[in-house]
């Protein structure tokens, strides 16, 4: 499933969201992002950890989030992400944008309904 | 030496990958080994033994090449060129300045430490060093210091700018050594003008030389201080240069501050040989004793010399006999306490004479500073010459003062 072209290309667009709509309950590491987005989409989305890492650095580099190293619960410090203001307002646009989109995608794609009496 | 697991090697290649500054690299690639723990601890909760669970948390993160490229754009977001350079300047101007008085501050004091040394032989052996450091011991100062503080900046901006721009050093150092070496000659040889002779024409242009050696060689996290063994080396090495050049001179400058005597015979004859000369109340004076740069690469001889005759009638007999009054510039050396003077003169300037008659010399900048004196002829119709003042001095011509490519080029 996570191997699927069409979903690793949607999800490559989509993880910004996914990583902005994850932060937006409370302040995590990268290895917990990653798993809250495996976890709530019941396995669907299997990201590829790898390309989590420049989403969260890029974001920060935009101010989208702020991050700082704080020991974890097992030790070892993490560098523990937080969304901002302008994270917030980045999700709100990506949330509107995706509802326009999947809602065009889901026009597009439904069946038209049979011409009648021809 | 253990083998490297999995791990290790992934996170070298990711390393190598990043090209960021050291702590950033060093930054992510924790947040990385963390990620590795965790994963790594997940799986050996799932049953899976802690080698191969290694191993599937390096999978999951995928291939670390493209990581770590993507990572070190991610970081580097932002006008990289406007960085680079923001850090080049910024990192010239503090450190540079900073540099530049380190470095004359400790040259002087080696220079100090040198010249009471070289006053100490000089004064034992009967010579002064007054008129040494404004020469080649300047010189070779001055080119010191311009080496070290090329060679310094160089050690020091590609960390700078490496940090500045989100590079790694070695991303940075090749490409600024070239840049800094292009934008260093071009300055030095079209923009810096200075008193300029053969040691600082042939040093000078080292300098950018230097910054390109040593921003190739920089290291990625340079210290600011000076290394203690090789400040010291470049300390006494300086100083034995100055005590060798100091020592040199002393050989071949005399003192110039004891009398000396000159053989003007081959110049021309003395005024006594002439009653003219005792019938008329004459004077001859001198505005001042050096030379001065117009700057515009000749000198203008300062001191002109003037001739005044008592009244109008003995002006038109002493005419009649002299009718021109000659200044001549001509090299001049001291030689055990005698003047040795220049057969041919460097520059000749004359007027009619007259009840005050004042002659001024234009000269050449030499390139190569002389010891010189003036003599005030007056000559008369058949071509004898009466000395009538000097000569005077010695004393230097002004040095060449322009920049590198006027020096080579001309331009």
């Amino acid at each position: 499933m996570g191997s699927d072209p069409l979903r690793t290309e949607l999800l490559k667009g989509a993880m910004a969201y996914l990583v902005l709509a994850v932060l937006r309950e409370g302040e995590q590491y990268g290895y917990q992002v990653a798993q809250h987005i495996r976890e709530r989409s019941d396995g669907a989305f299997a990201p590829s950890e790898g390309s989590l890492y420049p989403t969260l650095h890029r974001l920060e580099a935009d101010g989208a989030l702020t991050a700082t190293w704080r020991a974890g619960d097992k030790g070892p410090r993490r560098r523990w992400y937080r969304i901002t203001e302008a994270g917030l307002g980045a999700l709100a646009g990506h949330e509107a944008e995706w509802d326009a989109f999947t809602g065009a995608v889901s026009r597009v794609a439904a069946p038209r309904p049979e011409p009648s009496g021809a | 030496m253990p083998e490297p697991t999995d791990r290790d090697a992934w996170l070298a290649h990711v390393a190598a990958s990043l090209d960021l500054p050291g702590d950033m690299a060093a930054d992510v690639l924790e947040e990385l080994r963390g990620h590795l723990d965790d994963a790594s601890a997940a799986w050996r909760d799932a049953g899976i033994d802690p080698v191969d669970a290694d191993r599937r948390a390096v999978r999951g993160l995928g291939d670390p090449g493209a990581l770590g490229r993507d990572l070190g754009r991610a970081r580097r977001r932002g006008r990289f060129l406007l960085a680079a350079v923001g850090g080049a300047v910024r990192g010239t101007v503090v450190f540079g300045i900073w540099a530049w008085l380190v470095l004359w501050l400790v040259s002087a004091l080696v220079g100090v430490a040198g010249f009471l040394i070289a006053s100490t032989i000089l004064h034992a052996i009967g010579s002064s060093t007054s008129s040494y450091l404004g020469g080649p011991l300047g010189s070779l100062m001055t080119v010191g210091i311009t080496l070290a503080w090329f060679a310094w900046l160089g050690r020091i901006l590609p960390a700078r700018v490496a940090t500045s721009a989100r590079r790694s050093v070695r991303g940075v150092k090749v490409a600024l050594g070239v840049t800094g070496m292009i934008v260093g000659t071009v300055a030095l040889w079209s923009f810096v003008g200075t008193d300029m002779d053969p040691v600082l024409a042939l040093g000078l242009p080292l300098g950018p030389v230097a910054f390109l050696v040593a921003a190739v060689r920089a290291p990625d996290d340079p210290s600011l201080r000076l290394p203690a063994r090789p400040a010291v080396t470049l300390a006494f090495g300086a100083l034995a240069v100055v005590i060798a050049v100091v020592g040199a001179l002393a050989t071949t400058t005399p003192s110039q501050d004891g009398s000396w005597e000159a053989d003007l015979s081959a110049f021309g004859v003395d005024p006594g040989s002439y009653p003219i000369f005792a019938a008329t109340d004459y004077s001859i004076g001198w505005g001042g004793s050096s030379l001065a740069s117009a700057g515009d690469g000749r000198a203008v001889l300062a001191e002109a010399a003037t001739l005044t005759i008592g009244d109008e009638a003995q002006a038109a007999a002493f005419e009649r006999q002299f009718p021109v009054l000659q200044l001549e510039l001509r090299t001049a050396s001291i030689v055990d306490g005698h003047l040795l003077i220049g057969t041919r003169p460097l520059a000749v300037a004359s007027s009619p004479m007259s009840v005050q008659t004042e002659v001024q010399l234009d000269v050449p900048v030499l390139r190569t500073p002389l010891d010189v004196t003036t003599l005030a002829v007056a000559i008369a119709p058949d071509g004898t010459r009466v000395i009538l003042g000097g000569p005077d001095g010695p004393f230097s011509t002004p040095r060449w003062h322009g920049t590198l490519m006027a020096w080579w080029f001309g331009a």
